[in-house]
Formats: C-alpha cells, sequence, structure tokens
C-alpha cells in the first residue's frame, strides 16, 4: 500500500455569523476558582499605565501588570515560584477587562486565560495551577492579544526547582549570575488604538494590527544607547563565572541574538525543558520567534565589556530594522 | 455519502489508518475517486488546476487560483498527497485555467517542472525521496512559484517510511533517541510517545486580498509592500480553521505525564513571514527542524517555522501537567502564531487568523 491524494479542504459552507466574533464573544466574568485549594504560593497582578521613554526624546505609553507594591516596573513584576507548588495568581484587572495566560504553563481550561475557550476577567480572579517544570516561562494578557501583548502586557515567569535559585533544573547546571532579558520592539502608532481595538469591525474603526512598523527596539524597554549601564540590561560576573541568561522573545519582528565568543554561550533549555544535550550555540547566534525562550549559561573567558547584539529583522522581508544591546561586565 | 459521513470517514481513515494499512485503503479509495492505487510502489493522483473564489471570515470573497481532486472544485489547499519512500508518483495534471500551470517540490530533485499550457493535460512522474519527510508541492503560475503559494496553489506532500507509518523512529529516524524532558514536579518520571497515533498537515498561507486580485488578473511579481490581511491554516481561519477537521487536534488523553492519542502534526509555511507557533495544554516534541537542527528533540511549547520550510512536531495529549486538581473531563485549549500579526483578519477580529484548537477527550 502506498497512499494517494487525501482532500483537506472539505468545502464546507460556513456559517460566518459567529465566526467573526470569535474570541471576543465571550462572557466577562469574575467567578470564584474551581476546587480551590491552600497555596504554597501566591500574586497579586494589578493592571497598570506608565510610559517609556528612549534616548531620542520621544516616550510611549504602555499598559502591565504589576504587585500592588511594586512601583511601576517594565515588563510586568516576575513572577517566580518553586517547581512542585501549587500557585495562586490573582489578576486585578483595574482597567478594562483583562486575563492572564501563564505561557507554557498547562492548568485546566478554566485556568489557561483564553478568552476564545473560557472568560475574560471583570474584575478579579484567582488562576491555580501546579508547577510540573522548572524553567523559565512568561504571562501575558490574551485579550485581544496582538494589541495587549505589544502594548507591554507581559512579564517573566520563573519556576526555580524545589532546591531553589542558583540550579536551572533538578540534574541540570549551577549558575552565579542570572540575567533576564526580554526583547521587545514597540510601534507608537499602536498607542492610538483603545482596549477593545480591532475586536469587532477593524476596518470601520480603522485599526490595523495586521501591520506592526516598530519604531524603537528595547531589551526591558531600554534602547541601545540607554543600555550600557543600566541594570535592565547589564550584568557583572568575574571571569569564569557562570552567568545565566533567560532569553525571552517579547519581539513581534523576528530577532537574530549575536553574542561575542569570549562569553562562550552554551543552550541548556528552552521553553521550560531541557535541551537533548546542552549545545553551544552554533556561530554564537541565535534565531528567535515570538514567546519562544532559551536558557543560556555564558561563561566569560576574558574581563571587559561584553555586548550581546540583538537584531530585529522584519517579519515579511527579513530586512534588518533595529538593534539592541545588552551587556555581560567581567571583572 | 452526505458531508457529514464524509467527514467521519475521513477522520476515521486518519485516526485509524495510520496503524492499519488496509483501512485507509478500504476508507481512501471509497472517498476518491481521483486516487488510484494500481500497484504497492506507484501512487497515480489527479490534480486539476481552477480559478476560483474564496470567502474570507469577515465575508470578503477573494480570488483563488489552486488544485482540485476532481475537476468541478478547487481545494484550498489542495489534498494532501500521502506516499511512501522510494514510490514512483504519477500526477496528472490538468489545467482548467487560463495560465501556465507548473508544479514544484521544493526538497525534491527531478520533479518535471515543464509547465501545462491553458486546457492541457499532462503526467508528471518523479519517485518519491528514499528518505521518509514532510514536503509542498507548489502550482507555478506563468513560471512564477510566488504567484501560485500567493493564491493557494499549494499542497502537502507526506513521503512515509514504507510499511511504517506509526513508526517515529521510522519517519524521523534519531529524534525518538534525542528526545528529553525533565521529571514532573521534579521527582516523578515521564513518558515520552513511541508510536504515532494519528497525524494531521498544517498548510499556513498569507493572502493580501489586493494582492491576489492583481495577481489572479494577470500580474506576476509581487509587490513588496503590502502585509497581508488574512493568515490561513490549511485555507480557513479563526474560528473556521477551530471547527475545521482536517486541522483542530482531537484525541483521547492520556494521564499525567503519559501519552494519549500521540499526534504528529506536520508544519508546513507557505507564507513569507516566519510563524512561531505555541501549543497550549502540551508542550510537543520536535521531530524536524530545517535550519536548528539541535532542536529536534526538544520539548517545546513555541517553535519558529523559517517562511517556506517544515516544521514536525509530535503533541503527547497528555493529561495538562500543571492542572490543579487534575480535571477528568474534556479540556480544549487553542494552538496559534505567536507573531500576533498573524492572529487577526482585516487588520483586526482577534483571534481570526492562525489559531486552531486541541481538544482532549
Amino acid at each position: 500500500m502506498s497512499g494517494g491524494l487525501v482532500p483537506i479542504d472539505q468545502n464546507r459552507p460556513a456559517d460566518l455569523t459567529q465566526a467573526v466574533h470569535f474570541g471576543h464573544n465571550r462572557p466577562e466574568e469574575s467567578p470564584e476558582t474551581p476546587g480551590k485549594v491552600r497555596p504554597d504560593a501566591t500574586f497579586v497582578r494589578k493592571v497598570f499605565n506608565d510610559k517609556l521613554e528612549f534616548s531620542d526624546g520621544g516616550d510611549v505609553e504602555y499598559w502591565a501588570f504589576k504587585d500592588p507594591d511594586d512601583d511601576k516596573p517594565f515588563p510586568s513584576t516576575p513572577i517566580r515560584a518553586r517547581q512542585g507548588q501549587v500557585i495562586h495568581t490573582t489578576i486585578e484587572t483595574a482597567i478594562n477587562v483583562h486575563t492572564i495566560h501563564h505561557h507554557g504553563i498547562e492548568p485546566s481550561t478554566f485556568n489557561d486565560g483564553v478568552p476564545d475557550s473560557s472568560f475574560t476577567v471583570g474584575s478579579r480572579y484567582t488562576y491555580q495551577w501546579r508547577a510540573s517544570r522548572a524553567g523559565t516561562f512568561f504571562y501575558h494578557c490574551h485579550r485581544n492579544a496582538p494589541l495587549h501583548v505589544q502594548m507591554g502586557m507581559f512579564g517573566y515567569l520563573i519556576l526555580d526547582p524545589p532546591s531553589g535559585p542558583g540550579t536551572l533544573y533538578v540534574g541540570g547546571p549551577q549558575y552565579d549570575v542570572e540575567a533576564l532579558w526580554a526583547a521587545y520592539d514597540i510601534d507608537p502608532t499602536w498607542r492610538d488604538y483603545n482596549h477593545a481595538s480591532g475586536e469587532k469591525n477593524a476596518i470601520a474603526d480603522r485599526t490595523r494590527l495586521n501591520r506592526f512598523r516598530p519604531r524603537y527596539f528595547t531589551i526591558n524597554g531600554v534602547d541601545a544607547r540607554r543600555s550600557r549601564n543600566n541594570p535592565k540590561t547589564t550584568v557583572r560576573a568575574r571571569v569564569g563565572q557562570r552567568v545565566l541568561l533567560r532569553h525571552l522573545t517579547g519581539a513581534y519582528f523576528v530577532n537574530v541574538v549575536r553574542f561575542p565568543a569570549a562569553l562562550a554561550p552554551v543552550v541548556h533549555m528552552s521553553d521550560g525543558e531541557p535541551l537533548p544535550a546542552p549545545t553551544p550555540l552554533p556561530g554564537n547566534r541565535l534565531e528567535t520567534t515570538t514567546a519562544e525562550r532559551y536558557d543560556l549559561i555564558l561563561t566569560p573567558t576574558a574581563a571587559g565589556t561584553h555586548t550581546v547584539t540583538y537584531e530585529f529583522r522584519h517579519w515579511l522581508t527579513g530586512a534588518l530594522a533595529g538593534t539592541a544591546t545588552a551587556h555581560v561586565i567581567v571583572t | 455519502m452526505d458531508a457529514t459521513e464524509t467527514l467521519a470517514s475521513r477522520r476515521t481513515a486518519l485516526k485509524y489508518g495510520l496503524g492499519t494499512a488496509a483501512t485507509l485503503v478500504l476508507v481512501g479509495s471509497g472517498l476518491l475517486a481521483s486516487a488510484e492505487r494500481a500497484a504497492a510502489d506507484v501512487v497515480n493522483a489527479q490534480l486539476f488546476a481552477l480559478n476560483g473564489e474564496r470567502v474570507m471570515i469577515d465575508g470578503l470573497v477573494v480570488p483563488v487560483l489552486g488544485f482540485g481532486s476532481a475537476p468541478d472544485r478547487v481545494e484550498i489547499p489542495g489534498g494532501r498527497l500521502e506516499v511512501e519512500t522510494g514510490d514512483t508518483v504519477n500526477l496528472t495534471l490538468t489545467n482548467g485555467t487560463g495560465r501556465q500551470i507548473g508544479l514544484t517540490v521544493p526538497g525534491i530533485p527531478g520533479v518535471p517542472g515543464t509547465p501545462v499550457p491553458p486546457g492541457a493535460s499532462r503526467t508528471i512522474s518523479f519517485t518519491a525521496p528514499d528518505r521518509p519527510g514532510t514536503f509542498v508541492y507548489i502550482g507555478t503560475i506563468d513560471g512564477s512559484a510566488d504567484t501560485g503559494r500567493a493564491l493557494g496553489a499549494a499542497g502537502a506532500l507526506v513521503v512515509r517510511a514504507r510499511g511504517a507509518a506509526g513508526s517515529i523512529e521510522a519517519n524521523f529516524p534519531g529524534a525518538l533517541a534525542r528526545a528529553r524532558r525533565q521529571p514532573l514536579f521534579g521527582t516523578q518520571a515521564a513518558a515520552i510517545p513511541t508510536e504515532i497515533v494519528q497525524e494531521r498537515t498544517w498548510l499556513f498561507a498569507e493572502l493580501n486580498p489586493a494582492t491576489a486580485r492583481d495577481l489572479a488578473g494577470g500580474r506576476v511579481a509581487l509587490p513588496s509592500d503590502p502585509e497581508p490581511e488574512y493568515f490561513l491554516i490549511n485555507g480557513v481561519s479563526g474560528m473556521l480553521a477551530v471547527e475545521d477537521p482536517a486541522t483542530f487536534l482531537e484525541g483521547r488523553a492520556g494521564g499525567l505525564g503519559r501519552p494519549g492519542d500521540a499526534t504528529l502534526v506536520r508544519m508546513i509555511d507557505t507564507g513569507r513571514a516566519p510563524r512561531s507557533v505555541h501549543f497550549h495544554g502540551n508542550h510537543f516534541w520536535v521531530l524536524s527542524h530545517p535550519d536548528a537542527p539541535w532542536l529536534v528533540g526538544a520539548f517545546k511549547d513555541t517553535v519558529r517555522i523559517p517562511p517556506g520550510t517544515v516544521v514536525d512536531v509530535l503533541f503527547p495529549m497528555e493529561t495538562p501537567p500543571d492542572s490543579m486538581p487534575v480535571v477528568e473531563r474534556a479540556q480544549k485549549y487553542v494552538v496559534h502564531d505567536h507573531i500576533e500579526m498573524a492572529e487577526t483578519a482585516s487588520g483586526g477580529h482577534y483571534a481570526g487568523g492562525m489559531v486552531s484548537e486541541s481538544v482532549f477527550d
């Protein structure tokens, strides 16, 4: 037996009356958490707005999540817990309606934070889940996600093994210094949209969420010219120390990350799971797209300032659109 | 056979045919007049190049030029051509359009690309590779494969290991040996699937209506500027892709750290942009990657697919491991391109783009 031609397209007549409302015709709720148990770790994340400023004097509005005691962070206040713990993440939507999706965490559908398959949160909801893995994850709003993620509604989610920080995962490598560097590109024109822009009739309200034309290229919201001594984009280590870089592609353009050979980058994990084997990064070059995470251990072999360059390449043409930088200062 | 029965039969073939070849032959040949199996190592099939129209998810009608498995209807994408390693493939291409239509299969040398003139018919013969894998056939329109891709003239070509469709090792040599995961909660050993229970092909395509009208009207060169307006999986988007039985995943869930109906998903990107495909509910093993072979065997939740290439993954369909409490009733999760522009339709309508679902029974 060999095979043949199997039609994929059934040419089924489609009822389009509801199809176009998929994803934003869902209830807006603040329900009780099903099967709520006593958590091992709790986090509250409240929605807020602020501005990011750049070296050219420009600024843009951003929306993000923060711990109520935090000031106005960017990216959102990280969530950090341990593998095996039962975790409660409470969203206080505060401004408009939102969700939290814990990206890479695989909870029940009800706790997945996806409007299409559950609900948006009107005022408050406690997501309940148990951390099966250790590794690098992130959390973000999944309502009108093209806009809400671009506006900045994301933050790191780090799960340490039961032994705590300093080891990547059970049986995995140890590290001395840690860097959380999230690539993020910004289209200022998207700041003219409101929370629901494009949800109902994109053509009528002139929303173009397929047209992403970023002007700022950043790591953690910091552009290249301001990156050198900024704690968001610089870590310090001694020769021979192991620097764990938890990379997150928050950009919508394609990232090509170039490491100096003196940092000897080795990839250990991606998306919260160990690679088949620790892999010296081929060509010291990492190509990555939105929402991927890579955990690399950098072991600087020489003193000096070693700069990691993040290229942002046009999603359709591949042309270089801009660069951002981050630094390992080695003494 | 009404539409419902057709769908049910197809899904049965897809789900069970892999383990039992005879089922696939019976159901498949009963269903598909265009596909004949003359001998064990010869696959004959017919493709009809046709003009047509498609209604996008917001109601816009867009011209297409694609392949049908019968002369009376265009299909977007073209049918999945299933062969085994080393098969002789005889594809009879009948050109029902007014353009010169040829065929190209990137990665398979020796496929004659000579165009078929309007109204003519020609049999294109080639030998399937000795190595199994996922490929795409693309119609060239007046010599341009880019035009073919932009108008919908593309379909999957699946080359399976001879007599071993369900074997991960036979179809993706070395991938299973590399596969790795950490113990659940740091302590509990968890399994890795050993065979393919069912499979899907996802053909990702972008569509810009203005470009499509130009190209359908005779232009060949693609304009360089415009962002696509529609982002399609297997020719549909948004809720239509969520409800498309050729696209969404459905299967029996295993247990915590135990695979259920492990599903091979062959993801083909025919667009200009890469894809960054994220599955909710389960991680997946990367079985093939075109430019980062070091990712083969990694258990990821999001994977980059460079434009014009294929990434094959295995979705275990295990109980979502972070559930608290573990839920016994059916669960469903979205899967989507995380390059968020591709989740839109005509500039918004999130999630009206490249999105589908996995349903855990």
